[in-house]
């Protein structure tokens, strides 16, 4: 299929992009509604419109909603998405001193920002990327595949790596459900035709970001403050003068963070902020707007740097752009290094879409902001109970089958418990989604080098690939060794705490 | 306040040592019974699929076996499996009670959602209409997570949201409706038997 990048700015491109981006930032200031819930939830309807038109309003729902966020983050401390969390730190005390819409108001125009640092590293490396992609083998295809899953089980795992990789492991468990891509021989299947296809991976998308998080929220009882005043909103210009070190700082991080795979915007959203107070030596948790800067930029650059390796090597950035290759691959677009000869004018298109998505992100936002405020005071009974019909029409307007719902049912049941165990989603997309590239290539190297496997050390990115694997290993363990002797010596010291206390009680 | 903060941080990077310090000191494990029952799951789970990955059937040279993978998959996971439900058993997980592991949470609330979400998917759709399954099961859903809503709004909302969205999606996008038939369909149809 031919993609015309005219269409993004015609009318009815232009009218998607609008709504796109209306109801992503809608969406995204609403707590507990993520961007990867709106992304899982839209990529089932979005099935039955042109692909065009799909990808326009998916990319602009995702910008508005890592906009979004921000809005509840400042006023109500609440983060509307988890790439947000720095943003309430260093915005809410802001919001409590009167100063919320500025808070908001900066953190809008340094989204923009870093929509654009991500655009125009997306832009920059993607011809790049897809040269040097063309050129893998299935060895490298492999390991390319092996590195995603082990960095983003590395990095999401936090205290406890060895969780993330179980988790991508177990991505990859379910993805060798169905017929083998090889020989057509059927694994795991237990006889029932609806498995002979594998499990798809929508409905566990929509199951682990969309289900799992609603258990997750109707199961606390919370009470929204409802804001009384938002104030100024819009930033004056020597901000840009006063921040722009942050603003490059951020844009770097976010960039380079969001073209890790499964490493998404909420890390590039902490690692900024905690980048940022050890580069300006200030506490910004106690209000500073330098802080919302470092924040939002780097969550907003994410997104750019995500969509490099989704497009140039078909493995997804982070989960949104994970559900962004599910959508796209509904309408027979397939990512990846071949994507210029499938799907000619592509890149273009995307780029376009960027453009569009972040111009009307900033000019919307300003209007919806105030009315924002209001929606924020939506119980979660109501909006939770809402977002399980969705969960359901989506799955089931994707493919028409009861057998997904149940898909997704149990997606959201396991998801909730692993979410309580604190084993992250972000590996276990990514091994479920690429699984078979893994499989299907570990396969045909073993098969065309047979005999002769010392030779793959002689490929150069191969090796490199190769030791990156390995690194990321070690230092998985050598931090969950760190986080274990560190957890021992803290409980140590608590025990002789609470011994010398009740002495002396 | 403190539990909220540390279910919102735990997948956050954050370098706030001293508070994390502070709230590992506070209480002693930091695993709980899902860790414990998670792993063994995962135990079971990847044992299972190294064995039946030994088992399937090789058409051609073992280079190409379609249980390579699985096989090489169930038995790493099966060593991470082991070495996390170790970890978690010497962390104290099993002296954990699950309420104290819920923290802020309220299973009984998510026991009851994910209960009524069921009955929804699997028992109502399947013998009504969308638009009254999705009523029903919204009012349910209403009167437990939406106490302070009044009796009228609570009623309106559970009758106008299902029909807003048959609507919207069916008779605006043409997107189908899971459950046994909905307004749109039930219009048509009397609209080609009166013809």
């Amino acid at each position: 299929m031919i993609f015309d990048w005219s269409f993004v700015v015609s009318p009815l491109g232009l009218a998607v992009a609008l709504l796109g981006s209306a109801l992503g930032i809608i969406w995204g200031a609403l707590p507990g509604l993520s961007s990867n819930m709106a992304m899982a939830l839209l990529v089932g309807f979005t099935y039955n419109l042109s692909t065009q038109v799909a990808v326009i309003f998916l990319i602009a729902v995702w910008i508005g909603t890592e906009f979004g966020g921000a809005i509840s983050a400042v006023l109500i401390n609440i983060p509307g998405t988890p790439s947000a969390v720095p943003t309430a730190m260093a915005g809410y005390p802001l919001a409590q001193r009167g100063e919320g819409g500025l808070a908001i108001g900066t953190a809008l125009t340094f989204s923009m920002v870093g929509n654009w640092a991500g655009l125009v590293v997306l832009v920059t490396l993607a011809p790049i990327m897809i040269a040097l992609a063309l050129s893998f083998s299935s060895w490298e295809v492999f390991l390319l595949v092996l590195l995603g899953v082990s960095i983003s089980g590395t990095l999401t795992g936090r205290e406890e790596p060895l969780k993330g990789w179980a988790s991508g492991w177990l991505g990859l468990m379910i993805a060798m459900v169905g017929m083998d891509q090889i020989h057509g021989v059927p694994r795991f299947t237990f006889g029932v035709p609806e498995l002979l296809g594998g499990i798809k991976y929508l409905p566990v998308l929509i199951g682990l970001f969309g289900l799992t998080e609603t258990i997750n929220v109707l199961s606390r009882r919370s009470a929204v403050p409802i804001p009384k005043k938002v104030g100024r909103v819009l930033p004056p210009l020597n901000f840009f003068g006063k921040y722009w070190k942050s603003a490059l700082r951020a844009s770097a991080v976010g960039t380079v963070i969001g073209a890790i795979p499964g490493a998404g915007a909420n890390i590039a959203a902490f690692v900024s902020y905690n980048f940022g107070e050890r580069a300006t030596g200030k506490k910004f948790t106690n209000g500073d707007v330098e802080g919302v800067v470092c924040s939002e930029v780097a969550n907003n650059a994410c997104c750019g740097g995500a969509l490099l390796p989704t497009t140039t090597l078909g493995i997804p950035g982070n989960s949104s752009t994970a559900l962004l290759l599910a959508a796209l691959a509904l309408h027979g677009v397939t990512m990846g290094p071949n994507i210029n000869s499938d799907a000619p004018g592509f890149m273009h298109f995307l780029y376009a879409s960027l453009l569009s998505a972040n111009f009307f992100m900033y000019t919307v936002a300003f209007l919806l902001i105030r009315p924002s405020v209001y929606l924020l005071s939506l119980p979660s009974g109501v909006v939770m109970p809402t977002i399980v019909m969705l969960c359901l029409v989506g799955t089931f307007a994707a493919s028409y089958s009861s057998f997904d719902v149940g898909v997704m049912f149990v997606s959201g049941g396991v998801g909730y418990l692993l979410y309580r165990g604190g084993y992250p989603f972000a590996p276990l997309i990514l091994g479920l989604i690429l699984g078979p590239m893994a499989d299907e290539n570990l396969r045909r190297t073993i098969w065309v080098y047979d005999g002769r496997f010392h030779e793959l050390l002689y490929r150069p990115v191969g090796l490199v690939l190769f030791v990156a694997v390995i690194w990321s290993f070690y230092y998985g363990v050598r931090r969950s060794l760190e986080e274990s002797s560190k957890n021992k010596t803290q409980a140590i010291a608590a025990g002789r705490a609470r011994a010398s206390s009740k002495q002396n009680a | 306040m403190v539990a909220a903060e540390r279910v919102q941080a735990r997948d956050l990077k954050m370098t706030q040592d001293e508070s994390k310090g502070d709230r590992q000191a506070e209480s002693a494990p930091s695993e709980g019974p899902t860790s414990v029952l998670i792993a063994v799951g995962l135990l079971v789970l990847s044992a299972y699929f190294a064995v039946a990955g030994l088992e399937i059937r090789i058409p051609e040279g073992w280079q190409t076996a379609p249980g390579m993978l699985p096989v090489i998959l169930g038995c790493s996971l099966f060593i991470m499996s082991a070495v996390l439900l170790a970890k978690a058993i010497r962390a104290g997980a099993l002296r954990v009670s699950l309420i104290h592991e819920a923290g802020d949470s309220n299973l009984a609330r998510a026991g009851i959602a994910v209960l009524l979400v069921g009955i929804y998917y699997f028992g109502l759709l399947a013998f009504l209409p969308f638009e009254v399954a999705s009523g029903i099961f919204l009012l349910a859903m209403f009167w437990i997570f939406w106490p302070d809503g009044g009796l009228l709004p609570r009623v309106a909302t559970a009758i106008g949201l299902p029909i807003l969205i048959t609507l919207c999606f069916q008779g605006g996008f043409g997107i189908p409706l899971p459950g046994q038939g909905n307004l749109i369909l039930l219009a048509q149809y009397l609209m080609v038997s009166h013809h």
